[in-house]
């Protein structure tokens, strides 16, 4: 009687964790409106900053680039955390090359991102660095099956950063 | 003991004798050795140099002592400077690098006084490890009957003839150094991260061109490509650069497991001095294995 009682518990549990894996892999997809803000300084020279933005898992995990602004690689490096990350691997088998764009002005820059994930949550990350300047990293823990919307404070290299996540789930 | 005051003013041998009376009680206190890399990390399509420094001193990365190298016109150094055996010792420093590929490239380096230099060219991907590597050295240490602390340079055996009468509390000592440090030209690679079964050496958790502070790495101390066999004599101490501007060292002190395990977290970018020692008891006396590694961390 006793047995029978658990293992009616242990189907229970086993339904209950099945459930939760096909929400996490229902292929709903998420979007993602980011508003960078690129400040003006008043430096001399003035050079357009290099920009990283990309996708970790909670753990750290690379998932994937969304935007790579810059104009020589031999710099690349000096995106520290994305280049440990995500940079060295792509631009060695030249995956930057669909992704990547030039260097841009000071400016609100719109960035859109799609895709489907299995994760709950993410890391969105945003690393600026500037020739002759500083260097500012910020991540952003981000939910991504819940539609909601994040504002990042501004650093010494971005302004403030508006960060709109939309999921759309499997119809 | 006046360490920092006398130096200044003596020759290398003297140094040495200095060097050795501390060895004599805490041999991690020996002096520090290092290489200082001008880059640990470069990217893009081109080949890139990386300078090399290396020199011994107390002062981490503030060079004090040569290692070698030729003069700046060229000259190696003369038998009879090599007659003196630390000169002798510098004589045979030598500095190289082993490619991603495993390639053992000889550096000629230039003796600049203080410190020697050296650079190579970086053109392939992936993980270089830079190796500036000394003979053993053999040192006899001492007493006299009035207690005084004395070496001769050479084994037991090699200096017994020249011991005086009265030679009392007589060791033997041979040090096994190794000077180190990594540098990526793009993606990392890990050939060069695994021990070369050579003296004392690491396994790196983390690949050491991949260190963000306050992030956690851990190693393990390898003797002769094997896990130490205990901790009771090995050491570790982590030193961050510019202890000339700070009041302490504030070196880091891991503790160290029965298999040579430790770990650490940055605690902030920099760059920083690994020193380890382990010492054995060998039918001849006692081998302290050394290392020297230098270790970039990056800012978050």
């Amino acid at each position: 009687m006793k047995l029978a009682h658990l293992l009616f518990l242990l189907c229970l549990l086993l339904m209950v964790s099945v459930k939760a894996l096909a929400q996490k892999t229902d292929g709903g997809q998420t979007k993602i409106d980011i508003k960078l803000n690129l400040p003006k300084l008043d430096a001399h020279p003035y050079h357009k900053p290099f920009v990283a933005v990309w996708l970790e898992t909670k753990e750290r995990s690379a998932i994937e680039t969304i935007a790579i602004w810059y104009d020589d690689a031999e710099w690349l490096k000096d995106l520290r955390q994305w280049w440990r990350k995500l940079g060295r691997k792509q631009h060695a088998s030249s995956q930057l090359d669909g992704i990547s764009g030039a260097t841009q002005k000071p400016g609100v820059h719109h960035i859109e991102w799609q895709g489907s994930l299995l994760e709950d949550h993410a890391y969105l990350n945003f690393e600026v660095v500037r020739e002759e300047g500083g260097r500012s990293y910020h991540r952003e823990l981000i939910q991504l099956k819940t539609t909601g919307s994040y504002t990042v404070k501004e650093d010494h290299e971005f302004g403030e950063i508006e960060i709109q996540v939309n999921h759309i789930a499997n119809p | 003991m006046n360490i920092f005051a006398s130096i200044k003013t003596i020759s290398t041998s003297a140094v040495c004798v200095l060097a050795i009376n501390s060895l004599y009680t805490v041999p991690a206190n020996a002096h520090s050795r290092w290489v200082i890399p001008s880059h640990t990390v470069v990217s893009g399509d081109k080949p890139m140099s990386i300078s090399l420094d290396y020199s011994i001193s107390n002062d981490i990365f503030h060079p004090d002592i040569a290692l070698g190298g030729a003069s700046l016109s060229g000259e190696k150094q003369t038998k009879e400077q090599g007659a003196n055996p630390m000169a002798a010792l510098m004589m045979q420093t030598q500095a190289s690098v082993v490619t991603p590929v495993g390639e053992i490239i000889s550096l000629s380096s230039v003796n600049l006084g203080r410190k020697t230099s050296t650079f190579f060219t970086a053109d392939k991907a992936g993980t270089y490890r830079v190796e500036i590597s000394q003979p053993a050295i053999d040192v006899t240490l001492y007493k006299t009957d009035k207690g005084e602390a004395q070496r001769l340079f050479g084994t037991y055996e090699a200096v017994k003839s020249r011991l005086p009468k009265d030679a009392n509390a007589i060791d033997a000592l041979q040090f096994i150094n190794r000077i180190q440090t990594f540098v990526t030209h793009n993606e990392i690679s890990t050939k060069n991260l695994r021990p070369s079964g050579e003296g004392l050496e690491l396994t790196h958790g983390t690949h050491p061109n991949e260190l963000f502070a306050l992030e956690q790495t851990r190693y393990q101390l390898m003797l002769n490509g094997r896990p130490i066999g205990d901790n009771k004599n090995s050491h570790v101490k982590i030193t961050k650069a510019g202890t000339r501007f700070r009041n302490q060292r504030a070196s880091l002190q891991p503790s160290i497991s029965s298999k040579g395990e430790f770990q650490i977290t940055w605690p902030e970018a920099g760059v920083y001095l690994l020193e380890a020692d382990y010492e054995i008891e060998s039918e001849s006396g006692k081998v302290v294995y050394a290392l020297f590694l230098t270790l970039e961390v990056h800012p978050e």
